[in-house]
């Protein structure tokens, strides 16, 4: 399938850029876009929980604030920590990953000892742990539990993939050229895992994102006034059958931006192919 | 027939009918399916610390006393009691012929026996009155010697000081009469298979899932109407009103955010059942805390707070604006106090005359609140309202272990709490809360040291009830208030749905929810 | 690795804000009851020894008490584990089901508007709050049509399983779909299955036969981690509908500070965990022979 090399022919890439491009403008742009002060509560005649209406195209929450303006504003939150917290997690879990992988023997016993006491970990048990060292909730937090908790799905991902592919003839064929271990590992296993590691990693920003949402749940995300889609679906889950545009509109920016991602993932996926490239 | 005899007979008509009903009313039979939001920690009086258990443990067993719909105490294992003239000694006279589940007839031992056991369990204040009782508690007496069995018949309770909500307690669950032999037979295993007197014997109970109680045909008062009572356990709300709406459960609580759309959904509008209870929200400060410790920064958040908006915004005006500690509802109680008025002005003067115009060198505070949808919304808004006399909240939200840590040791200087009755009196309010002895976790998470109000509470606490004693709590209360110690948010109320067939359900100002505290052997079922 | 993991959770549960005696009481405790309740629960000792008398307990195959219950921890998870055993293999049967399925036909139809859909409808199992889909569920197949009950574990029926286990599972069905159909599509480029095409052999044999059998590495990892998301992540959906295992006492344990069902609720969860993972070394060696010098080295 040549047309699938080129970015502008393959649809699900256009699709997904598209979305992230969207949403990132939006973000980037939310002080400008915003109608209103996301914070402003209404006070006196002001509407709560009132349906979508022109001055507020997507209703207003239980405080009365514009649910537009804090969409906005909390799409800079949810991608910072989606996009942010994947980019440190596919850098631990690479380095941990390969390195397992690839000496195997006690280095990969050791390390899969560390993921396994990692994944085996209760998420909530972390999460109270760190109220309790930190005190204060909040989103360094997020990152900080995110990542500890995050990177064991691509390290498994990866060693599982260079376990596989090292005992493929190319790379006994680098190693008999005298290839040291660091470009073995890093021009020949990497790129060769590289596919599986974006699907893994596309679907990682779309989790952490919903990760994010998941502990603001528990009360350990981002604490207002940050506004974060997390925090509002959360908030907006009460009024699900009475006031569902509190709940439904970040839900579907959730749900739009994490598909974006997922979308732009697979493109680039096509795209990078080593092997489609050959 | 004039208008005024067709009024006449009409009323007659419904005099006559409501005799009928009353009549051939309290049909015997049927399952009560109730619904419980956790799983009741335990099933013994002596262990329980909360309500979840106090509503199966009300069911299973009997105390000397019980608290009618008025909360006025009644006979219950005691059909009579006297009190000595200087109001410290009671004599109690058991009813001949209760008996326990396990057949047996009570006897004035199983009073002392209950009593010393659970006053070494979860709730010792209910006992700590009685003569000898804290050297009791601390292990340094073998007996509570203020407690004396005269014969099988009759038991002598003696107070160190005259306490007039005395009887409240006799009657509270923590008080509940156990049978000794069960206690040693099945040692901790009791909590989980109590035997009591009470109108319903325990079934079953499957942890996290549901509590079964029977009918227990030779309860004292002749057996119940039900047939069986079952408390499921749904930890999600909107789990429980779907389970009610597909009609799975006859009773259950409003779901957050619903109680106007129930009150207009025809299909709800006649199970809503909402009623005031014992019960107040609150912000507090802990005094001891700078800026709090001075009262101006108190009184200028004070100002700056309308309660009257989360009532409206946040609780759909399912409950009241509190103006004092004290809720109306409470018998025998005239509520006079007034709060902090609603002033901007008057805030941003106060916080410029405390050194701080304008908030200016307040830096951020941080506000402490335990997790919960409505309290992260009613959290939200007071940062909101406090914003706009400058003063930057930060919220500290936390679990409730880490949150009434933080209150109880001192570490929080602003923080969010309730307080629900444990018996029907002022004193459970103010003394309990703002007395300097009950500095902490007793109660005075304000760590508020005040001598003129901890004098009005001493006097108030030993007289007899009556217009005097209520006058000096209501003193007490408008100091409490003036100092901004406490700003009260609202009163609570019960909040539930109970399907028209259910009849008898009593709606007391104790039940902070329908599932709480009414005895459910008055309740039956219209098929 | 399991003592590394209780280790750290008593760590944590230590250095945890909150005291477990005072989540013990009600709304207000007094202190001499505190600290009578703090000897009886031995927090008064120094941390290391309290772990120490943990562990020389558990080595006589006892838990403890449950702070909360006052019975023994070992009853305490033994009468719940029936419930989550049976969601978390439902919940597993279902995404890897439906989730091998998904991604196969996803594969096959490789970049059809079918695949669209279906990976559209992968990535929507993902990102679909467990509680909404709970409730979405319930509100359609028990409230509006009656089929099914609402909530509860009933007599152990298997109507009573069905919402519980599809809500579970979805969360992981898109995970496991997407893992499918990428390991797929990349063994479909790969020179052996050219070569099994040029034989002649039918699309479906040759990713039945051949290229599933080699895709099926990620996906069994991705099943074997999903295993443990399963047990830890049932919380919510037990939560939904009212179902009483493990993940609902965990929660509940972490919230009162009952520091001993933790530990040991944790522990069980380690234990599984571990057990799943020996599973999917085992599955390795099974589906891709030449994993067995790896895995052996």
């Amino acid at each position: 399938m040549p047309s699938a090399r080129r970015p502008l022919s393959h649809h699900g890439f256009l699709a997904g850029a598209i979305l992230v491009a969207l949403f990132a403008g939006a973000a980037l742009l939310a002080p400008v876009l915003a109608p209103e002060d996301p914070h402003a509560v209404a006070s006196g005649g002001g509407a709560t929980l009132e349906g979508p209406t022109a001055s507020h195209p997507l209703g207003t929450d239980a405080l009365g604030r514009d649910v537009l303006s804090r969409v906005l504003w909390g799409g800079r939150v949810s991608l910072a920590v989606g996009v942010g917290v994947e980019a440190l997690v596919v850098v631990l879990g690479c380095v941990i990953g390969l390195l397992a992988g690839y000496f195997g023997g006690p280095v990969d016993a050791a390390l899969m000892r560390v993921t396994d006491v990692v994944m085996a970990f209760p998420s909530l048990v972390l999460a109270i742990g760190l109220i309790a060292v930190f005190e204060q909730p909040g989103l360094d937090k997020v990152f900080i539990v995110l990542v500890a908790l995050g990177w064991t799905t691509i390290a498994r991902v990866v060693r599982g993939e260079v376990l596989s592919l090292k005992t493929r003839d190319f790379v006994h064929a680098a190693r008999a050229l005298g290839g040291g271990h660091r470009a073995i590992m890093v021009r020949h296993l990497l790129p060769n895992a590289l596919a599986p590691l974006l699907v893994a990693a596309t679907i990682g920003v779309g989790g952490n994102m919903v990760a994010e949402a998941g502990l603001s749940f528990l009360g350990l995300g981002a604490q207002a006034p940050t506004i974060s889609w997390g925090a509002m679906l959360a908030d907006g889950q009460t009024f699900l059958a009475s006031a569902p545009w509190v709940a439904v509109f970040p839900g579907a920016a959730l749900l739009l931006a994490v598909l974006g991602m997922n979308l732009l993932g697979d493109g680039l996926r096509d795209l990078l192919d080593p092997r489609l490239r050959a | 027939m004039t208008r005024a005899a067709l009024v006449a007979a009409l009323a007659l008509g419904v005099i006559v009918a409501g005799l009928a009903g009353a009549a051939d009313a309290a049909k015997p039979g049927g399952t009560l399916r109730m619904v419980f939001v956790s799983d009741p920690p335990t099933l013994d009086p002596a262990h329980a610390s909360d309500l979840t258990s106090s509503a199966v443990i009300r069911q299973v067993f009997d105390a000397l006393l019980e608290l009618d719909d008025k909360l006025v105490p009644a006979p219950a294992l005691a059909e009579r009691w006297m009190v000595s003239a200087d109001h410290r000694t009671y004599t109690f006279h058991l009813r001949r012929g209760a008996k326990f589940h396990n057949g047996r007839e009570v006897r004035a031992a199983d009073v002392k026996y209950s009593f010393e056991r659970a006053a070494r369990g979860k709730r010792p204040w209910v006992f700590e009155k009685l003569v000898g009782a804290p050297e009791f508690i601390k292990g340094a007496a073998a007996e509570i010697s203020g407690v004396r069995v005269i014969d099988d018949a009759t038991i002598e309770l003696r107070l160190e000081r005259p306490f007039a909500p005395f009887l409240h307690l006799v009657a509270y669950d923590a008080a509940s009469i156990v049978p000794r032999e069960e206690v040693d037979k099945r040692g901790a295993g009791f909590a989980s298979h109590p035997v009591g007197t009470g109108a319903f014997r325990f079934v079953s109970w499957r942890r996290d899932d549901q509590v079964v109680l029977e009918r227990f045909p030779e309860h004292f008062r002749g057996p119940a109407h039900l047939e069986r009572v079952v408390f499921r356990v749904i930890p999600a709300e909107a789990t429980r009103f779907n389970e009610y709406v597909t009609g799975q459960l006859d009773v259950t609580d409003i779901p957050t955010g619903r109680c106007r759309a129930v009150q207009a959904d025809p299909k709800l509008k006649a199970d809503v059942a909402i009623w005031p209870t014992l019960g107040t929200s609150a912000l507090r400060f802990n005094v001891e805390r700078a800026p709090f410790s001075d009262v101006r920064v108190r009184r200028a958040i004070a100002h700056a707070i309308d309660p009257t908006i989360i009532v409206d915004r946040l609780l759909e005006g399912c409950v009241t604006p509190a103006p004092g500690i004290v809720p109306p509802v409470l018998a025998g109680w005239t509520a006079t106090a007034r709060r902090v008025p609603l002033d901007r002005e008057r805030a941003r003067s106060l916080l410029a005359e405390a050194g701080f115009p304008s908030g200016r060198g307040l830096g951020p505070l941080a506000y402490h609140f335990n997790t919960s949808d409505a309290n992260q919304r009613i959290a939200e808004l007071i940062q909101a309202q406090l914003k706009e006399i400058g003063v930057t909240l930060e919220l500290r939200r936390l679990d409730w272990a880490a949150h009434i840590k933080l209150v109880d040791d001192g570490s929080a200087g602003f923080f969010r709490q309730g307080w629900i009755a444990d018996y029907p009196d002022p004193e459970n309010f103010l003394t309990v809360l703002f007395h300097s002895r009950n500095v902490g976790a007793p109660g005075n998470t304000s760590r508020y040291r005040n001598p003129a109000v901890d004098r009005l509470l001493d006097e108030a606490d030993t007289m007899p009830s009556g217009a005097p004693r209520m006058k000096r709590y209501q003193e007490a209360e408008q100091m409490i208030l003036d100092d901004a110690v406490w700003i009260s948010l609202y009163f609570y109320a019960s909040r539930g749905l109970i399907k028209p067939h259910v009849k008898g359900l009593e709606r007391s100002a104790q039940s902070t929810a329908p599932e709480f505290l009414a005895p459910l052997r008055k309740v039956w079922l219209e098929r | 690795m399991v003592l590394g993991v209780t280790v750290l959770v008593f760590a944590l549960n230590a250095a945890a804000l909150g005291d477990p005696a005072r989540a013990a009481m009600g709304q207000r405790a007094d202190p001499e009851t505190l600290e009578r309740l703090r000897r009886e629960y031995a927090l008064d000792r120094p941390l290391p020894v309290q772990y120490a008398t943990w562990l020389a307990r558990l080595a006589r195959a006892d838990l403890g008490e449950s702070f909360r219950e006052q019975r023994p921890v070992r009853e305490v998870i033994v009468e719940r584990l029936p419930a989550t055993a049976r969601l978390a293999l439902a919940a597993t049967l279902v995404s890897v089901v439906f989730g091998v399925g998904i991604g196969a036909i996803a594969a096959v139809r490789a970049r059809s508007t079918l695949d669209h859909v279906l990976m559209g409808l992968a990535v929507l199992g993902i990102s679909t709050p467990v509680f909404w889909l709970g409730l979405m569920l319930a509100l359609v197949f028990s409230v509006t049509l009656g089929w099914l009950p609402v909530s509860g574990y009933g007599d152990g029926a298997l109507r009573n399983l069905v919402l519980p286990a599809v809500t579970l599972g979805a969360l992981h069905t898109g995970t496991v779909a997407r893992m499918t159909r990428s390991s797929l599509l990349e063994v479909v480029r790969q020179d052996f299955m050219a070569t099994a095409r040029a034989k002649g052999l039918s699309e479906w044999t040759v990713l039945g036969k051949h290229a599933l059998r080699n895709a099926l590495v990620p996906v069994v990892t991705v099943i074997g981690i999903g295993l443990a998301d399963l047990l830890v992540g049932a919380p919510l959906t037990e939560t939904v509908f009212a179902w009483p295992g493990v993940g609902r006492l965990l929660v509940a344990a972490v919230g009162q500070r009952d520091l001993p069902v933790v530990m040991g609720a944790v522990l069980v969860f380690a234990l599984v965990y571990v057990l799943g993972n020996l599973l999917v070394d085992l599955a390795y060696l099974v589906i891709d022979p030449r994993m067995r010098d790896a895995v052996r080295a």
